[in-house]
């Protein structure tokens, strides 16, 4: 479990990077934490992880405290950096097994482990190439092979999806729900905020170094709208009839809008079809947390 | 903090630093530029004498001559030739004496050869030809010593012994002397109870110091080192009654009109270091430290069970060892080859002063590039400001100090002018080194230049020079340790 206990953090003595921020991430629960960019969702992140140190406010790891207990809490938690960055000229093996050596892990048994790690992200084979050689997608991969070195009790996934193709994508998706099942804490932020709505338990956001919304699963159920938009060649005063149950019907010449829809897109579209409609085009549109977000930092008409 | 997790940090950033490629480049260029200079080197022209000593006594109703031969350091040599000659030189033709008898015998391998000569033979003069080498014969001596002499001395004390106090060449400063001392008792035994004393001569001061007794004799001969005595000495062998049987003086330096070679090879290659092994802690630092912080490879260690502190002190401190040893290295295998070019090395007093005078500013400078690390932005930038601090620091010092003077009305090679220069040192970390040496070469280098050679004179003082290397590797290592808690 990770618990974020009101830390502030000023950069140079001037610029606020995050303040008075408190939320936590619970055993066997995937945060969404957005913002937009400089809000401080990166900031919060390295506090967590051990990189920077708060000016106030604690951060306990599974109950350690990371500033005062570091060694105990950095064990129990593993971050992904949003562009992780290591030695260049370092071999992906060599430079696993030094990772692995604050563990407590060496010799033959770090080894073991290093290699089984890389191939469970995707890297086998890739024991001997350096680093410099390895593309962004691969970084990641590394990185989470790092960050589960000591099968850590909590992670911190740093807009881990920004740079990576669909397979990717699906990866370190599939990973955070694999973790999540084994009861282990995920704190994901990203700004795919589509991404994070059809992940994550609950949403933090963040905006200007404060937090400003903590959103449950049951908010994040009920948020916005669906809007489905139908063209039909033929169409007539029946498709209001079919139509009427999955919503607030509208028809403007061809075109037919269902708003608040609540259904499954493919069931209309079949039931159309049979009906002998032809279909010319079939907009699903889903307007939620992106919408919400945007009224809540006040920019949505910026 | 578990030990593991410091080792294993620690013994990363060794093995990084071992394999630093401006480390192994920078102590292949200094051993290479040391050696050059070494090949170049003549062993000084006292380097090639071989001497000997020889006893008589009295064994089996016989007599028996024990001759000792040595080298320069007073070293035995084996497998000398040495050929005994009882001369007659009553003959009418003394030009090419008449042999009454002769014998020829090798020195073993304690550089000792015996000789057995009849009573009956003990008549005229003894002769000893010592040759050294195989193809070029080198008689060294030809030396003739009545018999009814030797027997003479050798019924009052038990033995007869020439040369019983010889100075040789020390094995650690070629450019001083020690003692080599050979005797035999009575009949051929081991010279027990013998002691050696030695006194200071001060000239010009009435105050000369008593004589200090500086060991026994425990074998036929032996070394004693006067490195603890300075000038001229005077040096004295009592026998177990404390009867003086043998005293010399001389000057415990070696009075040469050309400079010792291996003091050249020294000043060398320590100006060769002293160019070099900042930049090699300049181009470590940044390639092992500087680069990874700045480029935040660090940040993802710091996510690690490690503390900044560890990690910093760590790489900090692998540098440091790293760069030592490469000093250590640098100046072993020059000495080695310096041993063997000329056979002598380079004194203890040189190696200490030599890691004393470097570890200050290879501190300094790695501090001062650690907080450059945490306060520049770009890699570039922090190699170009390195580089321009070497270059005003190790390059430019004195041109700058000499501008200087310009600018204070100080006339060039003044007195005035080297107590600016010298006393600008203690405001460079890379000069420091040469201060270390000023002190313990006692002043030479400034005497080389030509003015008076007290360092004292120019604020070069043990305590000064102990205040000056404290506060340039605590000062800018406590402001590093500032700034890594501080910036962010």
């Amino acid at each position: 479990m990770l618990e974020i206990k009101g830390i502030t953090k000023i950069y140079g003595g001037k610029v606020i990077g995050v303040k008075d921020v408190s939320f936590d991430v619970r055993n066997g629960e995937i945060v969404g934490f957005v913002g937009l960019n400089g809000a401080g969702k990166t900031t919060t992140i390295k506090i967590s992880c051990g990189v920077l140190l708060p000016n106030e406010g604690t951060v306990l790891i599974d109950g350690h405290d990371i500033v005062k207990d570091k060694i105990e809490a950095s064990k129990r938690v593993g971050w992904l950096p949003e562009i992780p960055i290591f030695e260049p000229n370092a071999k992906a093996l060599s430079l696993l097994k030094y990772f692995a050596g604050f563990h407590g892990i060496t010799g033959l048994e770090a080894e073991k482990r290093s290699s089984e790690l890389l191939r469970e992200v995707g890297l086998e084979g890739m024991a001997d190439r350096k680093i410099r050689t390895f593309s962004q997608g691969m970084r990641k991969r590394f990185a989470l092979a790092a960050a589960m070195l000591a099968d850590p009790n909590n992670y911190l996934f740093d807009e881990v999806l920004n740079g990576l193709d669909p397979a990717g994508m699906h990866f370190f998706r599939s990973l955070a729900i694999d973790f999540k099942k084994k009861g282990k804490s995920i704190l994901f932020s990203s700004h795919i905020l589509s991404e994070v709505e059809n992940l994550a338990d609950r949403i933090v956001i963040i905006h200007k170094g404060k937090i400003i919304k903590i959103m449950n699963a049951s908010e994040l159920q009920g948020l916005g709208s669906k809007t489905l938009k139908i063209t039909i060649r033929n169409l007539d005063g029946k498709v209001y009839d079919i139509l009427k149950s999955y919503g607030e019907v509208s028809v403007a010449g061809n075109v037919v809008t269902v708003r608040n829809f609540n259904g499954e897109p493919s069931a209309v579209n079949s039931e159309l079809a049979k009906q002998g409609y032809l279909i010319e085009s079939f907009n699903y549109e889903k307007t939620g947390l992106e919408d919400y977000f945007l009224s809540l930092v006040g920019e949505k008409n910026a | 903090m578990p030990k593991s997790t410091i080792f294993n940090q620690f013994f990363y950033d060794f093995k990084r630093a071992l394999t630093s490629k401006s480390i192994i480049i920078i102590t292949v260029i200094i051993i290479l530029l040391g050696g050059s200079i070494i090949s170049f080197l003549n062993p000084p022209a006292i380097a090639s004498s071989t001497s000997f000593s020889y006893a008589v006594y009295v064994k089996d109703s016989n007599y028996e001559v024990m001759v000792f031969v040595y080298n320069m350091y007073g070293d035995p040599l084996p497998n000398i030739q040495v050929k005994l000659n009882v001369l007659n030189l009553n003959s009418s033709n003394t030009a090419t004496p008449s042999s009454i008898y002769s014998v020829t015998d090798q020195t073993n391998n304690n550089g000792i050869a015996f000789f057995e000569v009849p009573k009956d033979k003990a008549v005229g003069f003894l002769s000893l030809d010592v040759s050294s080498g195989s193809s070029t014969i080198n008689v060294i001596s030809g030396l003739a010593y009545p018999w009814s002499d030797l027997i003479k001395v050798i019924n009052y004390t038990g033995s007869f012994v020439l040369n019983p106090i010889a100075k040789v060449i020390s094995a650690s400063n070629s450019s001083r002397l020690d003692v080599l001392l050979f005797y035999v008792g009575k009949n051929g035994t081991l010279p027990l109870n013998y002691a050696v004393y030695v006194r200071q001569i001060n000239i010009g001061n009435s105050n000369t110091s008593g004589f200090v007794e500086l060991g026994t004799l425990n074998n036929y001969y032996q070394i004693f080192k006067l490195d603890k005595f300075r000038g001229p000495v005077d040096v004295e062998l009592r026998d177990p009654n404390n009867n003086t049987v043998g005293s010399v003086s001389f000057n415990t330096e070696i009075q040469s009109s050309q400079p010792d070679p291996t003091n050249i090879a020294y000043s060398f290659i320590s100006g060769i270091m002293v160019l070099l092994i900042p930049l090699m802690v300049i181009l470590s630092a940044y390639n092992l430290y500087g680069k990874d912080k700045i480029n935040n490879v660090l940040d993802f260690i710091y996510s690690l069970p490690i503390t900044k502190l560890i990690l910093n002190l760590s790489r900090y401190f692998s540098i440091v060892i790293m760069t030592m040893i490469a000093i250590l290295l640098s100046l072993g295998v020059s000495d080695l080859l310096l041993y063997l070019k000329l056979g002598s090395t380079f004194a203890a007093s040189l190696w200490i002063s030599s890691l004393v005078g470097f570890l200050v500013p290879v501190i300094a400078i790695l501090s001062i590039m650690f907080i450059l690390s945490n306060l520049l932005k770009s890699t570039g930038s922090l190699l170009a400001i390195s580089i321009v601090i070497w270059l005003i620091f190790g390059i430019f010092w004195n041109a700058i100090i000499t501008i200087l003077s310009f600018g204070l009305g100080v006339g060039i090679f003044t007195k005035d002018y080297f107590n600016l220069v010298i006393h600008s040192y203690f405001f460079n970390p890379l000069e420091f080194f040469s201060l270390v040496n000023m002190y313990t070469s006692n002043g030479i280098i400034i005497s080389q230049i030509g003015i008076p050679a007290n360092p004292a004179d120019y604020g070069i003082t043990l305590p000064n020079l102990f205040i000056a290397g404290l506060g340039w590797t605590l000062i800018p290592f406590l402001l590093y340790l500032y700034l890594l808690r501080k910036v962010e």
